[in-house]
């Protein structure tokens, strides 16, 4: 079957620290895969890696075959990046943040148009989209980047922590458009998240990841028998306190 | 879609929609300005007080015997050099024409100022007519800077007083009081590059071209701290608004997302330099109008920049803007939001502006190359240094800031460049930070 991401024995250290110690996955086409794992663990540098925006220490990640560090610029052409805490300008409107970033992806007007179309249902903000950002609440900034990372249609989305600080609704929405869009597009996810019953509802397949290494990974299904779990928040307890999987059959 | 024209577009959006900055790029001008003034001019008159010795000459074509009598008469001469004034005549060194005078004065640089006695001298005097004294006052620096304002009234009020004695003990002692305390008046002639300006004192000239010379640097300097300012505050707001890693990641070149950034700060200090243009002329108008009318007309005669010199001041700006935008760059990557960001800016411009326009100044009082390439090193002082070098027609020094100016920048696009394609315009940060924690 064929990889679209592909990661392979990464390491980053940040000084002396060792946030990414030796993680391999592998990621399908057209598959929703998350990254679960406490504070700390290394999910968002691992992300970032994958974003092209930091350099392994050592060991590979490829994107469609493109390495992140050799071929950055052509990864950048495939991915679109979601930070966990990414912002908007403040002093644009939604409109006109749409708009710029399309005019990176966009090969004509009419396309640009198209996407940001797109973009603005997304958002569901509608009018709103006509005032400026600084105006906006906190869900209300998330939904906007969130439409900003798939109006693109990218072959691989990663989003990190697309849920976090969001209230219920807010929360319901985006995972909603996420699993809705991936689907109909069939793009590649790569997502992290704290919340395990986000995960068990939008993904294919998880990989647990505790102080940079990925110490289990699966589909929800096969993870919650493996460790004869009701649900991913007791498979992650379990895991993380380190208890082997066939001490609860 | 050009990438390109879209991070410009945005940056001018995201300036113009700032009431902060607009409002910087209106006020500082008028606040400014008048203080600069008031600084620059006080730094410039002290000098005229530290003159202790000043040898005039003096031509003298009176048809009559009394300026002769005046002149070489040994009490008035030591009463004038108790005064500091020495005269020395040319009619001894068999010069005796008005153009023959000026030549001579304009080959020998330790004299500045010649008085001309008139053919009518002895008749004005003996009939209570005011004798008109031409003063030609040789400025013979490429830079008029150190102008003595005062000069020439102060040898004429001196030579006035032993004329009047001279009239009150020889000619007639009951004429007119009111011819006695003016029997002369000066002509002012100021010569500077070869041309003789009448009818202006030196100090109304000096004052002209200081403006003159004083305006470039410091439409230079103020632009220069905005351009700063506007790229770190584009970097650090990036940073602010948690839009840096999503900006970092689109499909476009990270150089031409730098690239955007200068240009949009570029056109953002070009639309400042013209609030500042607008500022500037309005302040000194008003102040000039009120108190030197004449000063336009002085003006109006002469321009200390040539074309060429112009055109090189646009090479020089523009140098500097785009080294000073990347040296804003990376104080925006250093810096962890918009507030810091400001503040480092706003504690280097005070240093910035003192040392940019006090040095050059300090320098060409006692101007040596290597003092002058030495400071030409600094970022900010070497475009002011390189317009005192235009206009004091020292090509060669000219030609090395220039130098000096493309080098860094050279430098610092490298740098700069290097820390925003690789992961460096992210971890800078957190490096300084453990740093900060460590110490």
């Amino acid at each position: 079957m064929k990889y679209v991401v592909d990661v392979e024995d990464l390491v980053k250290f940040f000084g002396k620290i060792r946030a990414v110690d030796g993680i391999s996955f592998q990621v399908h086409e057209g598959e929703i895969f998350g990254l679960i794992g406490p504070n700390g663990a290394g999910k968002t540098t691992t992300l970032r890696i994958l974003a092209t925006l930091l350099i392994p220490t050592s060991g590979h990640a490829r994107i469609y075959g493109y390495d992140v560090v050799e071929d950055a610029e052509k990864v950048r052409y495939i991915i679109s990046y979601l930070p966990e805490d990414a912002g908007a300008y403040n002093r644009l409107t939604g409109w006109d943040y749409l708009q710029f970033m399309a005019s990176f992806v966009a090969k004509n007007k009419k396309e640009l148009e198209q996407m940001v179309k797109e973009g603005a249902e997304l958002s569901g903000l509608g009018d709103r989209l006509r005032d400026l950002i600084k105006t906006y609440s906190k869900g209300m900034k998330r939904r906007l980047v969130l439409a900003r990372a798939l109006m693109v249609r990218p072959k691989v989305a990663i989003l990190d922590e697309p849920t976090a600080g969001l209230d219920i609704i807010h929360a319901v929405h985006v995972r909603n458009i996420i699993r809705e869009y991936a689907r109909k597009y069939g793009i590649t996810v790569v997502l992290s998240s704290h919340n395990m019953l986000e995960v068990e509802y939008i993904c294919d397949r998880v990989a647990i990841i505790n102080k940079g290494k990925i110490v289990a990974e699966g589909t929800p299904k096969e993870l919650k028998e493996e460790y004869n779990a009701e649900n991913l928040e007791e498979v992650f307890i379990r895991v993380i306190k380190n208890e082997s999987p066939t001490s609860h059959n | 879609m050009n990438p390109l024209l879209a991070i410009i577009k945005k940056e001018i959006k995201e300036v113009l929609r700032d009431k902060n900055t607009l409002f910087g790029v209106i006020l500082l001008p008028i606040i400014l300005f008048p203080m600069l003034g008031l600084f620059v001019s006080s730094l410039i008159q002290p000098e005229v007080e530290e003159i202790q010795q000043i040898d005039v000459a003096v031509l003298n074509l009176d048809a009559g015997t009394i300026a002769k009598e005046i002149l070489s008469n040994d009490t008035v001469r030591q009463a004038l050099n108790q005064s500091g004034i020495r005269l020395i005549i040319l009619n001894n060194l068999n010069i005796h024409t008005e153009s023959d005078a000026v030549e001579y004065m304009k080959s020998n640089t330790s004299l500045r100022l010649l008085l001309i006695f008139p053919e009518n001298f002895s008749f004005c005097i003996r009939n209570q007519i005011i004798a008109i004294i031409e003063a030609y006052y040789f400025i013979h620096e490429n830079i008029p800077m150190q102008e003595d304002t005062q000069i020439i009234s102060y040898v004429l009020e001196q030579i006035k007083s032993i004329i009047s004695t001279y009239i009150i003990q020889n000619i007639n002692p009951n004429a007119n009081p009111v011819f006695i305390q003016n029997p002369i008046s000066a002509l002012p002639v100021t010569v500077y590059r070869g041309k003789e300006y009448k009818g202006v004192p030196p100090g109304m000239l000096a004052g002209v071209f200081s403006f003159q010379i004083m305006f470039a640097p410091m439409i230079i300097l103020l632009l220069i701290m905005l351009i700063m300012n506007s790229t770190a505050m584009s970097v650090a707001s990036e940073k602010e608004q948690k839009t840096l890693e999503t900006l970092l990641t689109l499909p476009v070149k990270r150089t031409t997302l730098l690239l955007g950034k200068i240009i949009g700060a570029v056109i953002i200090s070009i639309l400042g330099l013209i609030s500042y243009i607008v500022g500037f002329k309005f302040y000194i108008d008003s102040i000039m109008h009120s108190a030197y009318e004449e000063v336009f007309v002085a003006e109006s005669i002469t321009s200390l920049f040539t074309l060429s010199d112009i055109v090189f001041i646009i090479i020089v700006t523009f140098i500097s803007l785009l080294t000073n935008a990347l040296i804003g760059i990376i104080i925006g990557t250093f810096s962890e939001d918009t507030k810091s960001a400001g503040t480092i800016t706003g504690v280097l411009f005070g240093p910035i502006f003192a040392i940019s326009f006090l040095l050059p100044f300090a320098i060409l009082r006692t101007p040596s190359m290597l003092t002058i390439i030495g400071v030409s090193l600094i970022p900010f002082v070497s475009p002011v240094i390189a317009i005192f070098m235009l206009l004091a027609r020292e090509y060669l020094l000219f030609v090395i800031i220039i130098a000096i100016m493309i080098v860094e920048f050279i430098i610092l696009l490298f740098t700069t460049a290097k820390i925003y394609t690789t992961e460096k315009i992210l971890t800078l940060r957190i490096k300084l930070r453990r740093k900060r924690s460590e110490a």
